[in-house]
């Protein structure tokens, strides 16, 4: 590979961190959500670096990524449905105005 | 053939660009439909990238489920839970200054881990790797070998937990109806009258 692995390690820890200023940073749960997206997606592509740059001869990796997507699909679904739920309760998704479970 | 070191790096330039610019839009953009709407190019950036590193199937599974999926999802829960002062309202809390310093310090270490770590060489041409006799490991074979014999019992768990998310997302999703039902089950149309004086409750809630 002509890239070294260090650009793509580097690209996805950016992204993580991107992940998640906007996960503590934005007040609405969906935007929040999205922030894990961005996560999951920075953890896939090291994955998937790894496997190609060092192990391509097993395909551990792969399925790691195959199995968070999996995950990430279960979580999008349950945790839109909470927001739902929020938004029918409250009227809002505004994570500061949500203080039921705030001391 | 070989294609020369400049494409390459066009490329990673290229996609990196589109992820990493929609990613910071994602974050920060004001509106939440938009910052949706450019969970779009991250994800496709993503997909090239896998395209780029040879796995073609983690591409189509990406542009799938993510793009075809999640990111549906999210864009519908985005107009159900839309607000009026939307665009008006601060759409990031006071932690701003400090979640920013404390995500560069945070980047730091692993930039610095990916600089100074003497990685080994890698591997060089994808297509002489074989996973078992005559499976290349670019073939989706590769993977459902893999998938159907190492792991099938994780293979088997994940089934049960999208039918147990399925289930839960649709028991949590659900509209509650008072205990007592009437004995005539409510009609389409009752349903549809319903429905705005639930809201104007919320509302005054």
């Amino acid at each position: 590979m002509v890239i070294p692995i260090s650009y793509l390690l580097i690209l996805s820890a950016v992204l993580f961190v991107i992940g998640v200023a906007a996960l503590i940073t934005r007040r609405n749960a969906v935007a929040a959500l999205m922030g894990v997206e961005l996560m999951l997606n920075a953890a896939n592509l090291n994955f998937v670096a790894g496997w190609r740059y060092f192990w391509p001869e097993r395909m551990d990796a792969q399925i790691a990524v195959l199995f968070v997507i999996t995950i990430a699909a279960a979580e999008a679904a349950v945790g839109l449905a909470i927001i739902l739920n929020l938004y029918r309760r409250f009227g809002t998704v505004d994570l500061e105005q949500i203080r039921l479970m705030r001391g | 053939m070989t294609i020369p070191e400049i494409i390459h790096y066009a490329i990673f330039a290229f996609l990196a660009l589109v992820t990493i610019g929609s990613a910071v839009l994602v974050a920060f953009t004001r509106r939440i439909i938009h910052a949706a709407f450019w969970l779009f190019p991250v994800f496709a950036g993503i997909a090239g990238f896998y395209l780029y590193l040879g796995a073609q199937f983690l591409a189509a599974i990406q542009v799938l489920i993510y793009i075809g999926a999640i990111l549906v999802l999210i864009v519908f829960a985005v107009t159900l839970t839309r607000h009026a002062n939307d665009t008006e309202e601060k759409q990031s809390n006071r932690f701003v200054i400090p979640v920013l310093l404390a995500s560069f310090v945070m980047l730091l270490p692993l930039i610095g881990a990916a600089l100074l770590n003497a990685w080994p060489a890698p591997v060089t041409d994808l297509d002489q790797v074989t996973l078992i006799a005559n499976v290349p490991v670019t073939d989706v074979s590769a993977i459902g070998v893999v998938l159907m014999q190492q792991y099938l019992v994780p293979f088997e768990i994940a089934s049960v937990l999208l039918l147990a998310a399925m289930v839960g997302a649709l028991v949590l999703a659900r509209k509650e109806r008072p205990a007592a039902e009437p004995a005539d089950a409510p009609t389409a149309a009752t349903v549809v009258e319903a429905e705005p004086c639930a809201m104007a409750e919320v509302a005054e809630v």
